[in-house]
């Protein structure tokens, strides 16, 4: 466990001044501005809206956009330009001679990737707090009131929808830590992400791992026949990255160093 | 008797249908720079990732240090350095930061980054982005990490690639002064005989897969015949005496011999011979194949078995 944590300090050490670590924050700060544009645009429609705690459709918004559209793109770009941190100089023929055990970079490498995953879920549940007090402030109309936030459920919300996308994540860094090329990366995640959108609906997009996250976040807002479907979620968010993450690992670790 | 830090038996690797390593016989002595010489493409870096576990040999065995390599054993792996092709650098971390992410890993000190950087003098330059370095730079930083941990073997493949004229002579400088000031074994690939020439004490010549030659830069000098060329009044004549003393000269036009000698010790040998017998000599010229010669002679005939010993 030594060696993992030094390996976990060396890729904290490795993402400073990276673009992976900015987009922790610019990502969800995209999705918090489109928001805030709608909010604005369609003022008339939302300040109409009181039947209901206004924070919960304000945030149903966003998690769903979030979740579904922008954060299997953002594990796709996380993954990709954390492995490229190794590939971009074949970095690897220097780590694997080092006197730490193969596995331990994986395991880091997906810590790592968890990490910053987990961070751009806070950022984005923050920026959102903000979003919201600040539309508050320019027109109190909206309802948006920061005694009204509904902090369980909300935070609840963002929490399951990071563990439902922890098989995405084992999957994405597979992908990039398996081929260099970048493109691969991208093609893969875009496409699994666009296919995410048309089956969403169907009932294979219960068992398709980058709808998982989207479903969550439904579940936690108003649909009662998917909050049926938690523990069904979680197991294969959560559980299923754990065991793809191992066995990714096993895989990549067993190869040359070509 | 000779320690040997690496010795490989029969190494062998295969990349589909094409052998690029072929039972290699290794043999590097301790406190050595072992000069891997050969062409582009020749099986160097296969060699050198098989010896640290980067990749798996097909067939034949690696020994480091007096023992077997094991591809999950990692204790061995403390005691090398290592640095291969390019070097393995972060160029959004400034140069002490590639180092503290080698310290990290390898579980060292702050004293071991300074160290590290005093050795290829990069201090000056420790808290600038490894980007912005020139490649000679890169190449040092390189050399650093690799040298992070002191080690007792650093293996370095075509260190010098990519360098201008001053890097390649500050990378070489460094190099020859690890043996004596640091106690390290260099074992080292290149594809430039002159590289090696300048810096190794122990040669090895591989070609199309095989270690065509191993041992000293004289051994190798020592296989290949010295001429003493003769300039002479009687060339017909002093060919004669030559042959009846058991020399084999030829006779190359015009007042010229060539006759095949044995060092310095022979061409005066020579010179005094044809006086002795009244015959003049205008000119006596040793003439040694360089290791240039040898190695462009070596490696343009077809592929033999390994050959030359070691001690």
């Amino acid at each position: 466990m030594n060696a993992l944590g030094r390996a976990l300090r060396a890729e904290i050490l490795k993402t400073r001044r990276t673009l992976a670590l900015a987009m922790t924050v610019l990502a969800p700060l995209i999705i918090a501005v489109i928001q805030f544009a709608m909010y604005m645009q369609n003022r008339n429609y939302y300040l109409g809206r009181q039947a209901e705690n206004p924070w919960l459709s304000f945030n149903q918004n966003v998690i769903v956009f979030w979740s579904l559209m922008m954060l299997p793109l953002f594990v796709t770009l996380e993954t990709a330009l954390l492995s490229g941190l190794e590939y971009n100089r074949k970095n690897w023929t220097l780590l694997y001679t080092l006197p730490v055990p193969r596995w331990v970079f994986y395991a880091a490498k997906e810590l790592i990737s968890l990490a910053l995953i987990a961070l751009s879920n806070a950022a984005m549940f923050g920026l959102m707090l903000l979003t919201g007090i600040i539309l508050q402030a320019i027109n109190p109309g909206y309802g948006l009131s920061a005694a009204l936030i509904p902090w369980a459920n909300m935070l609840q919300a963002y929490a399951l929808v990071y563990l439902a996308s922890f098989l995405i994540i084992s999957i994405h860094l597979w992908v990039s830590s398996r081929w260099p090329n970048f493109v691969v990366a991208l093609g893969v995640g875009i496409g699994a992400t666009v296919a995410a959108v048309l089956i969403f609906q169907s009932d294979w997009g219960r068992f398709y791992p980058w709808t998982l996250p989207g479903l969550l976040a439904l579940s936690t807002t108003n649909k009662a026949d998917l909050s049926m479907s938690i523990p069904l979620f979680l197991a294969l968010g959560a559980g299923g990255g754990l065991i793809f993450a191992l066995l990714a690992g096993w895989n990549i670790t067993r190869r040359d160093v070509l | 008797m000779t320690t040997h830090l690496i010795e490989t038996d029969k190494l062998t690797r295969w990349f589909g249908r094409l052998i690029a390593v072929n039972s290699v016989d290794l043999r590097v002595p301790q406190g050595s720079i072992y000069g891997f010489l050969g062409p582009n493409g020749a099986g160097k870096t296969t060699t050198i990732r098989m010896l640290l576990g980067l990749i798996r040999p097909t067939a034949g065995t690696v020994r480091l240090f007096g023992a077997p390599l094991r591809e999950k054993s990692v204790e061995h792996r403390g005691r090398i350095g290592s640095l291969v092709e390019t070097p393995a650098i972060y160029p959004h971390l400034t140069g002490r930061e590639n180092l503290e992410v080698i310290r990290e890993l390898r579980g060292g000190t702050r004293a071991q980054v300074a160290y590290a950087l005093s050795v290829v003098g990069l201090e000056e330059a420790a808290d600038r982005p490894a980007g912005h370095y020139s490649q000679g730079m890169v190449q040092r930083l390189g050399l650093a990490q690799a040298l992070f941990s002191q080690p007792e073997l650093l293996i370095l493949d075509e260190p010098t690639n990519g360098l201008d004229p001053a890097g390649i002579h500050e990378v070489r400088d460094l190099i020859r002064r690890l043996p004596g000031e640091y106690g390290v074994t260099v074992f080292l690939s290149s594809h430039l005989l002159a590289e090696i020439e300048q810096m190794a004490t122990h040669i090895g010549i591989i070609q199309q897969g095989r270690l065509i030659f191993q041992g000293t830069p004289d051994e190798l000098r020592g296989r290949y015949q010295d001429y003493v060329r003769l300039q002479v009044d009687q060339p017909e004549a002093a060919q004669q005496a030559l042959r009846q003393l058991g020399w084999q000269a030829e006779h190359n036009g015009n007042h010229h011999l060539r006759v095949a000698a044995n060092g310095p010790a022979d061409a005066a040998l020579l010179n005094t011979q044809l006086v002795t017998r009244g015959l003049n000599v205008y000119h006596v010229e040793l003439e040694q194949p360089s290791l240039e010669d040898i190695f462009l002679q070596l490696t343009a005939a077809p592929t033999v078995p390994a050959a030359g010993g070691l001690s």
